[in-house]
């Protein structure tokens, strides 16, 4: 068995939660003092180098405040872009629904010859649904259908 | 009367954090070192660092609104410094570990020159590069810790703050990170 401190009593150590004894054997044993020292000024080094690096690159790069309202003002600038096409795919649809009608108004009375105007207006007249209501009447079964079946007229 | 220095600035606002962000360019000034230094020893090259301590403050900027104050400014940057590190890890480890290896012979003898010998210097090199060296074999938490302990002098409160674990977890995670850079660097033969 060892005499010295194990990993996880160095650890400990380090991290200030050693119990007493571990603390009078490193005050005792010069070779887990040394041990110690050394890793903490290893740990020391490291954080004096990276501070000294950090420090020196700020003090020759000054925060660039306007990069980082361009870069605020980028988000915006993309935002009212997106903002823009949404509105844009909104009402061309839109736009496009309102022209269809047009289109069919526009073919209905292109007409101009009197004669042809009545045939069509004699059409309309003789339909027994409205026009738009045709398609439902495939829907209804014919009297013939209904027979067939056996269906109550 | 409005304070002219940062330090007053800062010094006024002490009571109430939140008064910080009411002049965004001081408070770049006041913890961009921080900022800046937890992130390149988190990511190992200077220029993606700066990108990031960019991106912290503005996404800060931009959340300001739902600061409360229940901790430091310093603790709530570490805090989106802390995600951007693991997004950014996370959407291109590959790429980080690539490009982490390939910056480390550049980025680490680059420190300034404080005056010491050219043999100091070397030794000096070689222990940070070693320390450096270790914290990328932790795991991301446990580096995490690590660096906010003993890199920007948080205690466990702060830390447990930041990276939104309890202390007890903190506590766990920095043990395993000594205990695990220890054993990268091993005793003095």
């Amino acid at each position: 068995m060892s005499d010295h401190l194990s990993e996880d009593q160095f650890a400990k150590c380090i991290l200030g939660g050693s119990t007493r004894a571990e603390l009078q054997h490193i005050r005792e044993c010069p070779e887990c003092s040394i041990e110690l020292e050394r890793f903490e000024k290893m740990l020391s080094l490291f954080r004096t180098a990276l501070r000294d690096r950090i420090d020196d690159r700020v003090a020759s790069h000054p925060p660039d405040e306007t990069s980082l309202r361009r870069r605020e003002a980028g988000i915006s600038t993309v935002r009212w872009a997106w903002v823009t096409a949404a509105i844009v795919a909104l009402i061309i649809p839109m736009f496009m629904s309102e022209k269809k009608p047009q289109k069919v108004n526009e073919q209905g009375f292109t007409e101009t010859n009197p004669v042809a105007i009545m045939d069509r207006v004699n059409l309309h007249l003789s339909r027994t649904v409205p026009a738009p209501m045709e398609p439902m009447m495939s829907l209804i079964p014919s009297d013939e259908l209904i027979s067939n079946s056996g269906g109550v007229r | 009367m409005k304070p002219s220095t940062t330090s007053g600035f800062i010094a006024l606002n002490m009571g109430n954090p939140a008064l910080e962000f009411e002049d965004f360019d001081r408070l770049v000034q006041q913890y961009r070192t921080r900022v800046l230094r937890f992130l390149f020893a988190s990511v190992g090259d200077m220029d993606l660092a700066e990108t990031l301590t960019q991106d912290c403050f503005l996404n800060a900027y931009k959340s300001r609104g739902s600061f409360r104050g229940d901790c430091s400014v310093h603790t709530w940057l570490m805090r989106i410094a802390i995600n951007l590190v693991r997004n950014h890890t996370r959407s291109r480890r590959f790429q980080f570990w690539r490009k982490a290896r390939r910056v480390d012979s550049n980025e680490i003898h680059d420190w300034p020159d404080r005056g010491i010998s050219p043999e100091d210097r070397t030794v000096v090199d070689e222990q940070v590069q070693e320390v450096w060296e270790a914290t990328k074999t932790l795991s991301e938490k446990q580096r995490t810790v690590f660096l906010l302990r003993f890199l920007e002098d948080l205690d466990i409160a702060e830390i447990a703050q930041s990276t939104r674990l309890t202390e007890n977890a903190v506590n766990v995670h920095l043990f395993r990170a000594v205990r695990g850079i220890r054993k990268r660097l091993g005793k003095q033969k």
